[in-house]
């Protein structure tokens, strides 16, 4: 061993190589830019569970459409008892999926919001009932037992009973549609891309369903939107319409690669054990896309809330007591943070 | 194309084929008999298997729902009178009862007077141990749960869909809740009992199904609450397996199963990609529904190990069968290729050939001997034309050439002494297709007489017509010397004689006419008597002499007669060929047509005599076929001093 051979010598000439390249890569990287090095943590709560509802937010994490623009993204899912928009104003998230009614009402309550993106510009709300109870229209509902969700989905239902002249016995409706199912009720609230498709997973045909969409009758108000604070905006704008710009990139990148999505909404949803299949996920994410992105009869503009939509809503909503006052729709969507560069 | 095929190959394909035919016949049925037997026994058995399970099941579901119900009654007779009451009632009912996880009673605010809040008093297991926690106080309210919503809302019990209890283990759970309603039907809250379902997974893997046989249980909404996929469980449901697979005949058991229909069904590929059977049958107390699998490979596999061992044994026979069957019709179609072969050979004309050798006493055996006893009796028959052909040939040649001495024999030149105008003479012979012996002949000896005579030789062939031929030279040597008919005939009769070791005879008829004076004289060796034909037109026989035939017997005396022609006077000669002569019915021609022809014909001199006598007699056999010679002379005296 006290002899070097020729082979030993190579060895350590390798070593040699080896060590120098690890330099050079180590002074390159001391150059590379910082945003690459220390990306911005960042989180945004969602109003529930994993699902394909917020199935743009992990495309752009997964596709890394995030860390493009230097953001290190955690979603934060929802559920039972967590509410986002109270996770927001106590500073746990920097940005929250909420709901354009609920934005309003939280915004009156305390802290002002501002919108950040408004994604789904269509309303999902339905009404379902049976055919075999025979509710041809909206009136007919008058004197039955029908089920509504409570809180801020509760408005719009509310006030298209009431244009539609319809007054039903109204009891609460909670997270599943089990009273429906066991007819304890002749009608329940549904979003289309969810209850519909779970009511149609219990066995019962759509051929056997009567669905009343609210939109049909002018009382579909825009959804899901992104929302952060107008302070954090003040501080942080510039991060601000990062996220925006790379969770749009996110809803195209689904809408567009649809199959490619409903892999990534399913690992989401098998890594947090939300209880849920496939085909669920597959419909939801086909209803959510078409409320996402417009299509040439929409009169919305993706990633952004019309002034039209957005004093209708206020409309609605002061009309039901929801709220008392609304800021403007410049002060609301952040100096037009809203509209698409 | 089939026929085309030898007997050998046809034979063969079509008993092989009608093997294969009865061997799959017996196979197949044998495979659906058994099939059916084992279907029915399955069925059977799933049935009983099901029912057992369903009854298991409910069990404890009764017992769930008789604790529940029996707590509530109590409630709702006897108001608790604190939340401690509560608490200690919990405890006790989770203690007795093994099969309840926990159980609660949620009530409203101001129920029983004694909380104005929501208030839940829980009691479970843990470890052995029941702990007390009021779920009033958990983050999400339980009134906006269906455990609690649904029963206050239904007022009346029910079974809460299954779910998975988080921060119990993640154990999957069943509730049952019953609504509490006082005397004046106001809602009070509900009682509610957990019931860990994870029995259930061991209850239905315990099931002898086999190792691809599986049993499943499948909620009022169609969610799967047990199955052997454990991801599956609660995640799908018998919609979502069907919608991911595209599946409407699943879907279709679906909503069968959460109607509470039960069935037993033939079961495609809708779960598991395999063939099998399915039976379905809902579980009354609670409205679920439990399937069992049973997978057609696994329960068919002992049938179709069986058809496989039939099929084995059919296929070694029937490769046995295959020389056998081409053994038998070699044997059968080897020998007629040989017979066949040698038909060939026996029909180009080679007799000796040796035919083949078949052994045994079968038809084919058989048909060889008859080729044997064929080619022996054409041999035979081939060497009896032969001898045949040489003989007749050899007769006929002899007949030709008698028939050519005959006609050389007798003159043929007429009229022959042309410069005679005190006689005419006129003859004529048709021999028959066999030489009679048929002769005449005449002759001058000086310019004074003329001798005629006719005769007819027994016997046929050459050996009559040089019988003929000798007789004839005898006479023409006598005529010279003679002048009596009566000595010519004596003379010849004592020369055919002698030395007639044939037994040959001829009879004769022998005249002579003194021309200047008409003087005609005659001698008879056994012929017929001609005739006379007067020029009134009147025909008789000449007088009869005496005599024998000449040759029989030496020295025999012949008498003579004779009579002086008048001119214009006619003999006619004839042979029996003309009197004797016979047509297809049999009758003889006769001496009286003879005579009439003779009168008929006769006046117009020799040459139409004999002709119009021979057109008679032709007439009259009318085709029937001459049987003897028929010969006839004319002569006729016109005077010394000519017509």
């Amino acid at each position: 061993m006290a002899k070097s051979s020729p082979k030993a010598a190579k060895q350590s000439i390798s070593f040699t190589v080896a060590a120098l390249l690890l330099f050079v890569l180590y002074i390159c990287g001391l150059f590379l830019p910082a945003k690459a090095l220390a990306a911005q943590p960042v989180r945004i709560m969602l109003q529930w569970s994993h699902q394909a509802q917020f199935a743009g937010y992990y495309v752009a994490l997964e596709k890394g459409f995030y860390k493009q623009q230097g953001l290190d993204v955690s979603i934060v899912p929802g559920g039972p008892g967590l509410d986002p928009a109270d996770s927001l104003i106590r500073g746990e998230v920097d940005f929250a999926s909420l709901w354009l009614s609920t934005a309003l009402s939280r915004n009156e309550q305390s802290v002002r919001l501002a919108q950040v993106a408004q994604i789904v510009n269509a309303s999902n709300l339905v009404l379902i009932t049976r055919n075999s109870d025979n509710i041809n229209r909206p009136a007919e509902l008058s004197g039955r037992k029908i089920s509504i969700w409570g809180g801020d989905f509760r408005a719009p239902y509310l006030a298209w009973l009431q244009s539609v002249g319809a007054s039903p016995q109204i009891v609460p409706q909670y997270y599943s549609v089990n009273l429906f199912l066991r007819r304890g009720v002749e009608a329940c609230s549904a979003m289309y891309y969810n209850e519909v498709h779970m009511v149609y997973q219990t066995g019962i045909d759509m051929e056997e369903l009567k669905l009343f969409f609210l939109q049909e009758d002018g009382f579909g108000f825009p959804e899901d939107g992104i929302y952060t604070t107008q302070e954090r905006f003040r501080q942080n704008a510039e991060m601000v319409r990062k996220f925006r710009q790379a969770s749009l990139q996110g809803w195209r990148y689904a809408a567009e690669h649809q199959s490619e999505t409903l892999d990534i909404v399913m690992e989401y949803v098998t890594r947090d054990k939300v209880l849920t299949n496939r085909p669920h996920m597959k419909w939801m994410l086909e209803k959510i896309l078409r409320s996402v992105i417009p299509d040439a009869q929409d009169r919305w503009t993706f990633g952004s809330l019309s002034r039209q939509d957005y004093a209708r809503t206020v409309q609605v909503m002061t009309q039901q007591g929801m709220i008392r006052s609304a800021p403007s729709y410049d002060e609301f969507t952040a100096g037009g943070l809203g509209y698409v560069p | 194309m089939f026929r085309k095929w030898s007997i050998a190959w046809r034979l063969s394909i079509s008993v092989l084929l009608a093997s294969v035919l009865i061997l799959s016949a017996v196979i197949g049925y044998g495979y659906i008999i058994a099939r059916q037997i084992l279907e029915q026994e399955l069925e059977d058995k799933a049935w009983q298997m099901a029912r057992a399970t369903t009854g298991r099941i409910e069990l404890v579901e009764i017992a769930a729902r008789k604790i529940v119900e029996g707590m509530d009654g109590r409630m709702e007779i006897n108001a608790p009178a604190s939340q401690e009451v509560l608490f200690t009632l919990l405890e006790r009912l989770v203690r007795d009862n093994s099969e309840i996880y926990g159980a609660t009673v949620a009530l409203e605010p101001g129920a029983f007077g004694f909380s104005q809040k929501y208030s839940a008093p829980y009691v479970y297991r843990s470890w052995n141990q029941l702990v007390r926690d009021d779920r009033g106080k958990h983050a999400t309210p339980y009134y906006v749960q269906d455990w609690y919503a649904i029963p206050q809302l239904l007022q009346r019990p029910v079974w809460i869909e299954p779910y998975r209890a988080e921060g119990r283990g993640n154990a999957l759970m069943v509730t049952y809740s019953s609504p509490i309603i006082d005397a004046e039907g106001k809602f009070l809250g509900v009682v509610s009992c957990d019931i860990s379902l994870e029995w259930l997974a061991d209850l239905l893997n315990s099931l002898p199904l086999g190792k691809e046989g599986f049993a499943f249980l499948a909620s009022q909404n169609g969610t799967l609450i047990s199955h052997p996929n454990r991801a599956l469980i609660l995640n799908e449901n018998m919609f979502s397996l069907a919608e991911e697979k595209n599946n409407a005949a699943l879907r279709a058991l679906g909503r069968e199963m959460v109607k509470g229909k039960s069935g037993f069904i033939p079961y495609g590929t809708m779960f598991s990609g395999q063939h099998g059977w399915l039976l379905y049958q809902p579980i009354a107390a609670n409205g679920w529904s439990i399937g069992i699998f049973f997978p057609e490979g696994e329960l068919m596999g002992k049938v179709a190990e069986l058809s496989r061992k039939e099929a084995l044994i059919a296929i070694i026979g029937f490769l046995l069968l295959i020389p056998i069957v081409l053994l038998i019709a070699r044997s059968i179609t080897g020998p007629l290729r040989k017979l066949a072969e040698a038909t060939r050979i026996l029909a180009a004309g080679s007799l000796e050939e040796p035919l083949p050798q078949i052994a045994g006493d079968d038809e084919v055996a058989r048909l060889a001997q008859s080729f044997v006893v064929m080619r022996d009796e054409l041999k035979t028959h081939i060497t009896m034309l032969e001898v045949a052909a040489t003989s007749k040939e050899r007769i006929e040649s002899e007949l030709r050439i008698a028939q050519r001495i005959q006609m050389e024999l007798v003159p043929k030149t007429f009229p022959p002494f042309p410069d005679r105008e005190d006689f005419e003479l006129y003859a004529m012979m048709t021999p028959a297709r066999e030489v009679g012996g048929d002769f005449y002949d005449f002759m001058m000896p000086d310019p004074d007489h003329l001798w005629v005579v006719i005769g007819d030789v027994s016997g046929k062939g050459i050996a009559a017509a040089l019988f003929m031929a000798v007789t004839r030279t005898f006479l023409r040597a006598f005529f010279h010397e003679e002048k009596s008919p009566g000595k010519v005939l004596y003379r010849v009769n004592n020369e055919l004689s002698r030395n007639n070791e044939a037994s040959m005879f001829v009879t004769l008829f022998c005249g002579v006419l003194h021309l200047p004076s008409g003087n005609f004289r005659w001698a008879n060796a056994g012929h017929n008597f001609p005739l006379l034909l007067s020029t009134e037109g009147v025909a008789t026989f000449l007088p009869k002499t005496k005599g024998v035939v000449a040759g029989a017997m030496e020295d025999i005396q012949f008498t003579e007669a004779e009579m002086t022609l008048a001119a214009g006077d006619s003999l006619y000669l004839y042979t029996d060929g003309v009197n004797e002569a016979m047509n297809a019915a049999d009758q003889l021609f006769g001496n009286e047509r003879m005579q009439e022809a003779l009168v008929r014909f006769g006046q117009a001199g020799c040459v139409a005599m004999v002709n119009g006598i021979s057109h008679e007699l032709t007439a009259f056999v009318d085709g029937a076929e001459q049987s003897d010679d028929i010969t006839m002379l004319a002569l006729r005296y016109f005077g010394p001093n000519g017509g």
